[in-house]
C-alpha cells in the first residue's frame, strides 16, 4: 500500500520558510521566520533561541500531549540547527494542524525540515522523521509492523514510535573521506543516526514469556523499518526541493 | 514608501491595481465540513466550524451560543507574536464577529435543541496563515465561507433522551443563515484623495485611515467601521458604500459557486501541491530483518560501540585530545564492522571508560558539536 506524500513548499509570503506537508490524511502547514532579532528575555549571547510553537485547528490551549510535541519539536530542532551561527538571534517556528489523521509529531517534524531547507536555515543534518506502529494480528492478518498508521491503525496498535533520524555521519579527521555518490544514485544502505525518538506502548505482550529478548527484537525491527522509510523521506525532500529551485 | 505615495497621487497603485480593483479571490475546502482556506492576493487564511451540545445560557434559554476565536500566528508576519492578541488584532477580530453576530445571519433559536438545557454551541475558530494585507476581508469572508459549508448532525429528541446521528446513518444539515455580511476596506490616501479597495500590507503601512463597510449581497449595510484615521465626508463614504455593496455581491457569486463545487460530501478544492509522490507503508527490508525475531544477527544493544569504535590506525597521542570523537568516529565502514562482532572490541587509544561505549539515543551526535567547537 501506497501512502501518499504531497508537499506545498513556499506556500507562504510573510515566513522566510514555508511547507505544507500531507502524510496520508494528516496535513501540516509549517513555518520558520529567522534567524531574527530577539527580545533581551529570550537572548542567548552564544547561539539562537529557537521558539516552537503548534496550533491546533479548534480550540486554542494545547494538551500535554500537544505541549509534548512542541517540546519534542524543540530539543530536536536545537540539535539539527547551526545555532552557534547566529547568536543573539531568534528563529520560530510554527506549525499549524489543517487535519488530523494519526500521530502528529512525524508529520509536522518533516513539515518543519522542509520549511527551514526552504528557508535556508543553516542545518548540521537534514531531519527525516517516521512513523511506525507495530500491528496487533487480527483475523486474517499476523502481527506486523507498518509506517505512517492511519488513525484507525494507529489506535488500535499496542505500541507507535515516531523515530527522527539523521543523514549525516561525522567523520573522523584522518579518516579516508567517504567516496563521492555520483548525483541520482544512492549509496546503499547508508549509515544513519537517531536523533529523537518517541515510542508508547508495549513492545512485546505483556505474558511473552522472554519479554526482554523479545521488545528487543519488536524494537530493532521497528527502528530497521523506520530507518528503511526515512530513505525514502530523504529523497522525497529532495525531489521537492529540486522542483521548487526548477520552478523558480 | 514616496514611491507608493507617488504612485497613487497619479492614480497608480504599486501592484498594478486599479484604485476601485480588487486582489483575486480563491477558495478551497480541502477537508471535513466546516473547513474554509480563502485567499485574496497573498493573504491566506484558515476558518473552522465545530459543534458541540452544551447547556445555553440562563438568560437566552431558547438560543444556541456563537463563539469566534481569531488567530494572529506568528506565521502570517513577524508582526505578530505568540500569545497576546495587539490591539490591531482585537480590532479585526470585532469587526469579523460583529458582522455575523449582532446583524443576526445565523439563526440562533435554529440552534436550539431543548430549551433550557441543551443547545447547539457553534465556534468559528479563524487562523491567519498568511498577512498579506486586508485581513478583515478576508476573515470575514472565511468565517461566512466555512459556516456555509459546515453540516451539523440531525437529531432526534425522544422524550428525555437525545440521538445524534452520526453522518453514515442521517446526512447532516447545514445551518439556517439568513443572510451573507462580507466585510469590505479601503484604505484612505488623503494626499491623492483616493480611497483603494483591497488594500496590500504595503498600503496599509501608508494610509492615512481606512474604511470598512460590512454589507450583504442585497446591498444592506451591517456594520461600519472607522476608528479615527483622516476624516471623509458623509458623501464621499456614501460612495464607498455603493462600491463595497457591488464588492459583496461579487464575492458572495464567487463563493456560491465554489460551494456548489463541493456539492456531495467529498472534500473539493484540494491545495495546490507543489511535489507528490507515494511512499510505501511497509518498505521493503533488507532480508536479515524480514523474518522473525533475529537476535542472533543483532548484537546486543547495550554493547553497541558507536562513541568509542576504536581506529586501530590511530597514533597513542590521541590522549592530548580531551574527546573520544576523532577515535570514536571511524569511518562508518569502521563502525559497521563492528556491529557484527559480538564482544566489546579493544580499545587501543585512552578513551574514556567502558561507560563511554555506551550508545546514549538520548544525547546529540557529539562528535558534530566537537568539531564545531574545533573549528572556532
Amino acid at each position: 500500500m501506497e501512502i501518499p506524500f504531497r508537499c506545498d513548499l513556499g506556500c507562504l509570503n510573510r515566513a522566510d520558510g514555508s511547507a505544507r506537508l500531507c502524510i496520508g490524511g494528516t496535513d501540516i502547514m509549517a513555518s520558520v521566520t529567522g534567524p531574527a532579532p530577539v527580545p533581551a528575555r529570550k537572548e542567548s549571547i552564544d547561539k539562537a533561541t529557537i521558539e516552537v510553537s503548534l496550533h491546533k485547528k479548534i480550540g486554542g490551549v494545547l494538551d500535554n500531549a500537544e505541549t509534548e510535541i512542541e517540546v519534542l519539536l524543540k530539543h530536536t530542532l536545537e540539535n539539527c540547527i547551526l545555532t552557534k551561527l547566529h547568536p543573539s538571534t531568534l528563529i520560530t517556528v510554527t506549525v499549524q494542524l489543517m487535519n488530523v489523521e494519526g500521530p502528529i509529531f512525524g508529520v509536522a517534524l518533516n513539515a518543519v525540515t522542509l520549511a527551514l531547507l526552504d528557508a535556508g536555515v543553516p542545518l548540521a543534518y537534514t531531519p527525516a522523521a517516521v512513523t511506525v506502529a507495530s500491528l496487533a494480528p487480527s483475523e486474517g492478518a499476523p502481527a506486523g509492523m507498518c509506517c505512517w498508521p492511519t488513525k484507525a491503525q494507529a489506535e488500535a496498535s499496542p505500541c507507535v514510535a515516531q523515530f527522527v533520524f539523521s543523514n549525516v555521519l561525522p567523520h573522523a579527521a584522518g579518516a579516508p573521506a567517504p567516496a563521492p555518490t555520483t548525483p541520482g544514485e544512492e549509496p546503499a544502505n547508508p549509515p544513519v543516526e537517531v536523533v529523537s525518538c518517541h515510542l508508547a506502548g508495549q513492545l512485546c505482550p505483556l505474558e511473552s514469556s522472554a519479554p526482554q529478548q523479545a521488545g528487543a527484537a519488536a524494537l530493532v525491527q521497528l527502528s530497521e523499518m523506520a530507518r528503511e522509510s526515512s530513505l525514502g523521506v530523504w529523497r522525497f525532500i529532495r525531489e521537492a526541493l529540486a522542483n521548487k529551485t526548477h520552478s523558480a | 514608501m514616496d514611491f507608493l505615495l507617488a504612485a497613487l497621487k497619479e492614480g497608480i497603485r504599486v501592484d498594478g491595481r486599479a484604485p476601485t480593483e480588487p486582489r483575486d479571490v480563491s477558495f478551497s475546502f480541502p477537508h471535513e465540513r466546516g473547513h474554509a482556506e480563502v485567499k485574496m492576493g497573498n493573504t491566506r487564511v484558515l476558518a473552522c466550524i465545530s459543534a458541540e451540545i452544551l447547556a445555553p445560557y440562563p438568560d437566552r434559554p431558547n438560543e444556541g451560543i456563537l463563539s469566534f476565536t481569531t488567530d494572529f500566528s506568528p506565521m502570517a508576519s513577524p508582526a505578530f507574536e505568540p500569545g497576546r492578541s495587539s490591539e490591531r488584532g482585537i480590532e479585526i477580530s470585532r469587526v469579523v464577529e460583529r458582522g455575523i453576530r449582532e446583524t443576526r445571519a445565523i439563526n440562533m433559536e435554529s440552534l436550539c435543541i431543548l430549551a433550557g438545557e441543551k443547545v447547539w454551541s457553534v465556534r468559528c475558530d479563524l487562523h491567519v496563515l498568511d498577512d498579506g494585507g486586508n485581513l478583515m476581508d478576508c476573515l470575514s469572508l472565511a468565517a461566512m465561507a466555512a459556516f456555509l459549508h459546515f453540516r451539523k448532525p440531525q437529531l432526534s429528541v425522544a422524550g428525555d433522551r437525545l440521538i445524534v446521528y452520526p453522518a453514515s446513518l442521517k446526512d447532516p444539515v447545514p445551518l439556517t443563515i439568513h443572510h451573507v455580511p462580507i466585510a469590505v476596506t479601503f484604505g484612505l490616501f488623503t494626499a491623492s484623495n483616493l480611497a483603494v479597495l483591497d488594500p496590500t500590507t504595503e498600503e496599509e503601512a501608508h494610509m492615512d485611515g481606512a474604511l470598512t463597510v460590512t454589507i450583504n449581497s442585497r446591498g444592506v449595510i451591517c456594520a461600519i467601521q472607522k476608528a479615527g484615521g483622516a476624516p471623509i465626508t458623509q458623501p464621499q463614504i456614501l460612495a464607498l458604500t455603493g462600491q463595497a455593496a457591488q464588492r459583496a455581491k461579487q464575492l458572495v457569486a464567487i463563493l456560491t459557486d465554489a460551494l456548489k463545487a463541493t456539492g456531495g460530501p467529498a472534500a473539493e478544492g484540494e491545495p495546490e501541491w507543489t511535489h507528490e509522490a507515494g511512499l510505501p507503508s511497509v518498505p521493503a527490508m533488507p532480508a536479515a530483518f524480514a523474518s522473525g525475531p533475529p537476535a542472533a544477527h543483532m548484537p546486543a544493544l547495550h554493547t553497541r560501540p558507536i562513541l568509542a569504535a576504536p581506529a586501530p590506525a590511530l597514533s597513542p597521542p590521541a590522549a592530548a585530545n580531551p574527546s573520544p570523537s576523532p577515535a570514536a568516529a571511524a569511518s562508518p565502514a569502521g563502525a559497521k564492522e563492528a556491529e557484527g562482532r559480538s564482544s566489546p572490541p579493544p580499545t587501543p587509544s585512552p578513551t574514556p571508560s567502558p561507560t563511554g561505549a555506551q550508545k546514549k539515543k538520548r544525547g546529540p551526535p557529539t562528535s558534530l558539536r566537537e568539531r564545531a567547537a574545533g573549528q572556532k
